[in-house]
């Protein structure tokens, strides 16, 4: 008790404490003793304890009643705006995996973006490569498209496919329609041309296209120009 | 009470803690991030503040009663 006997302000430190109970033993009997003792250090500790009376009266505050609701609701808004992601984790927890399902669930993932990842560059790379010409971009308009190497074009809406062999030259075929399709074969500039043109207009802007296969009114025609005529090897080798 | 406010923060938490809370010596210090020394060093220095302030009180409104009276 040394302490005691030397420093005010450790006397008052051990005698708060006593108070709480929170000496060690041997400290508790110092004090004690020393109360017993000291009527000065009795007085002190009557003071400490007015103290203490006065603060058990403080009023405790409660939060407002309205805190609560808001806490609830913010709560409730919360629930509302979780990830899709949160309430799939939810239901498969749900669903009584635990965290092994959990870490399922994120290996799945994973793999399904590995696969989505691994799809798209492989088709990037077969269409640099040419292979497939046609998956990613928009077929160009006519207006827009090289014509000596697009692979199709759009006119007026409907969507033509360029194919070349050795019978038919380059023969734009609309989307629908295949090569062998029997076509009535019209001449471009001559007469009949002209009156299908006039029938329906938007034969003129096709016939751009050169040597094209195109279904109009339910009928099929292969409009052909005089160039695609001289191209076709058995159009030129006819007397 | 009004008293307390005469009361620097870091004697009125543990005070406060204490007090009004009822927490142990261990958990201010945990509470608080200090050794349980300093909390029973803060606690008997606010409560000694705390003393004086309301022994002040006590002198001036028993002197204010005595004039009035």
């Amino acid at each position: 008790m040394s302490k005691l006997a030397t420093s005010p302000e450790a006397r008052q430190e051990l005698l708060s404490a006593y108070l709480d109970g929170e000496l060690r033993p041997d400290e508790e009997k110092g004090v004690e003793e020393l109360l017993e003792r000291e009527p000065e250090v009795r007085e002190q500790l009557e003071g400490m304890r007015r103290v203490l009376g006065h603060l058990r009266h403080v009023e405790r505050l409660a939060p407002p009643q309205s805190l609560d609701l808001a806490v609830t609701r913010r709560i409730a808004l919360d629930g509302e705006h979780r990830s899709l992601l949160d309430r799939i984790e939810d239901g498969m927890a749900g669903l009584g995996g635990g965290k092994q399902s959990h870490l399922l669930f994120l290996f799945a993932m994973v793999i399904a973006l590995a696969v989505i990842v691994l799809f798209f560059s492989h088709g990037l790379q077969q269409k640099q490569n040419g292979l497939i010409p046609v998956i990613f971009d928009e077929p160009p308009q006519m207006e827009d498209a090289d014509l000596t190497t697009a692979r199709q074009v759009l006119v007026g809406g409907a969507l033509f496919q360029r194919h070349e062999d050795e019978h038919h030259g380059t023969l734009w075929v609309e989307d629908g329609l295949s090569v062998d399709t029997e076509a009535e074969l019209v001449l471009l500039g001559s007469e009949r041309a002209e009156e299908l043109i006039a029938e329906h207009p938007e034969l003129k802007g096709i016939a751009m296209l050169g040597h094209v296969k195109v279904e109009v009114a339910g009928h099929v025609l292969e409009l052909l120009d005089d160039d695609s005529l001289g191209l076709t090897p058995s159009e030129a080798s006819e007397p | 009470m009004k008293a307390l406010l005469q009361v620097k923060p870091k004697f009125r938490e543990a005070v406060v803690l204490r007090d009004l809370e009822g927490m142990s010596y261990d958990e201010i210090a945990e509470v608080l991030k200090v050794r349980i020394g300093t909390v029973r060093s803060r606690i008997a220095r606010g409560r000694e503040r705390l003393r004086a302030v309301l022994e002040k009180t006590a002198v001036l409104e028993k002197a204010v009663l005595e004039k009035t009276s």
